[in-house]
């Protein structure tokens, strides 16, 4: 099956509706659903080995982050009754439940979020957004954004290497990684917030924010409202208003 | 046709409470001139350039700007306050920054300036192949454009410049980035256009300026020190020691033409 941008678009917004309202035991159920059709589907599929080997890194990350938040809300949050004891430190469930909530529904934002940017050329999306009408200043700061987070891991391996270069033992363990990090941290911000600022200059000068819609279109468009979008979209409001329905 | 721009007196400042970049300044430059403006850095070159596209009135709207600015038959008073796309060209220094990303092929990413334009979809792919061919891009039409060598990527920005067919012709330090080839290069296509557009280049040295411009003009700290023909531009050139930073001065004198007679430093 070859997702189009509109399909995935409104499954990504689905499943982000879902993260919020689902309960935790649906939520892991789609992040793994999720995950084998990744695999399954063609237009799921990362666009190449460095996106897909970022998903996996980003993934293992969060995932080993939702273990330790649930440990320490099941520590720190004190509610309902000990589910395990061990030195001391008592295990609560209501600080495990809400553990798990928050995790899950964290797993399930990233992995939909991941999933879109890594299997969709950010040029598919904001030239269907343009073409939908979404306002152009909305799509110049999607562009924007995801331009400058996405070019955040080259810089900071480009200011590792060049500092490398001049004999400073940045990466010579975990430790002196992660301090290295911090004192970089401001001169990085602030030259990818240089960089987007010229970067939207240029886009300007070329006359996109005043740009009127498309007359015709030389990127094959189809419409966007296929059985499939729907079904997305039918499923957002579903889940949308049946926790509320439902009390 | 190629305008004639007159800058009367312009004075410029990014806050209402800052220096001032340009004080007094005032130009002629007549039309089909290609003019090259020469400066330190920190003289205020980029800042002039962006005034004319309109960009630095359309981003910095805590500037505060006083004169009158006419490109062709449009007088600006102030300065313009909205970017003059099409009629108007600004070539960025850095390149990697005008390629949009937004496409994923150079004959995409050059149509892509056409687009906020109304051009049928056969008038924009005949003028980007044309422009295309016009600055030997053609076999690079279906590679990625952020995928090429800086010199390529350089020629492809300026390839998304020059496809509205903007009758001035704004250059932030061009040859920045590019080898003696890709110069050689660059130079033949804006004397191929000096018919018709008129060009405003920066450039810090003198060096991609020598034989390309008809006109100097020499700013330092916001002062216009010089403005005239390049034969001019070299006698002029020992008297203006006292008005520009030593070492920028030796820079220039260092960059004359070996043919002229150099001033012992």
């Amino acid at each position: 099956m070859q997702l189009r941008v509109p399909e995935k678009l409104a499954m990504t917004l689905c499943l982000l509706v879902t993260s919020l309202t689902a309960p935790p035991h649906l939520s892991l159920a789609l992040v793994t659903l999720m995950l084998i059709a990744r695999r399954a589907i063609p237009g799921l599929r990362p666009m190449d080995n460095p996106t897909a080997r970022r998903f996996r890194t980003v993934l293992g990350f969060l995932l080993g982050g939702a273990i330790i938040m649930t440990f320490l809300n099941g520590v720190l949050i004190r509610e309902g009754p000990i589910l395990f004891q061990w030195a001391g430190i008592s295990l609560y469930d209501g600080g495990i439940e809400f553990g798990v909530r928050t995790g899950s529904r964290l797993l399930l934002m990233t992995s939909a979020l991941l999933i879109l940017f890594g299997s969709t050329p950010l040029s598919g999306i904001t030239t269907f957004l343009h073409q939908i009408g979404v306002p152009i200043q909305i799509v110049m700061t999607i562009h924007l954004t995801v331009h400058f987070v996405a070019s955040m891991p080259s810089r900071i391996e480009r200011i590792y290497s060049a500092q490398e270069a001049r004999g400073a033992p940045l990466r010579a363990h975990s430790l002196s990684r992660m301090f290295s990090l911090m004192s970089i941290l401001s001169p990085l911000i602030l030259s990818s917030i240089v960089e987007s600022i010229e970067r939207g200059k240029a886009l300007e000068l070329r006359g996109y924010s005043s740009a009127p819609r498309r007359a015709d279109d030389t990127v094959p468009f189809s419409s966007p409202y296929s059985i499939l979008t729907i079904c997305f979209l039918l499923l957002s409001i579903a889940a949308l208003l049946l926790p509320w329905l439902l009390g | 046709m190629a305008p004639r721009i007159t800058i009367d007196n312009l004075a410029y400042r990014y806050f209402a409470a800052g220096n001032p970049v340009f004080v007094g300044l005032s130009l002629e430059i007549p039309p089909g001139t290609c003019c090259a403006v020469l400066g330190p850095t920190g003289a205020g070159k980029t800042t002039l350039l962006e005034i004319l596209s309109g960009i630095a009135g359309s981003q910095c709207k805590t500037s505060v700007a006083e004169g009158i600015i006419q490109i062709g038959e449009n007088q600006y008073e102030p300065i313009p306050k909205a970017t003059l796309f099409p009629g108007v060209g600004l070539l960025l220094q850095d390149p990697d920054v005008q390629i949009s990303g937004i496409r994923d092929t150079v004959a995409a990413e050059v149509e892509f300036t056409l687009e906020q334009l109304s051009i049928s979809a056969t008038d924009r792919q005949r003028r980007v192949r044309d422009i295309l061919a016009d600055l030997g891009l053609s076999p690079l039409s279906q590679r990625h454009p952020l995928g090429v060598s800086g010199g390529e990527r350089q020629r492809i920005a300026l390839a998304s410049v020059l496809v509205a067919s903007p009758s001035l012709l704004l250059l932030d330090e061009p040859a920045n980035a590019l080898d003696s080839r890709s110069q050689h290069l660059l130079k033949g296509i804006l004397r191929s256009r000096k018919e018709t557009t008129t060009i405003i280049l920066t450039d810090y040295s003198i060096d991609f300026a020598l034989g390309l411009a008809d006109m100097f003009v020499v700013l330092a700290a916001g002062r216009l020190v010089f403005q005239g023909t390049s034969t001019d531009f070299f006698k002029a050139l020992v008297s203006m020691q006292d008005l520009l930073p030593i070492e920028y001065w030796k820079l220039l004198q260092s960059r004359l033409p070996k043919t002229r007679v150099r001033i012992p430093l």
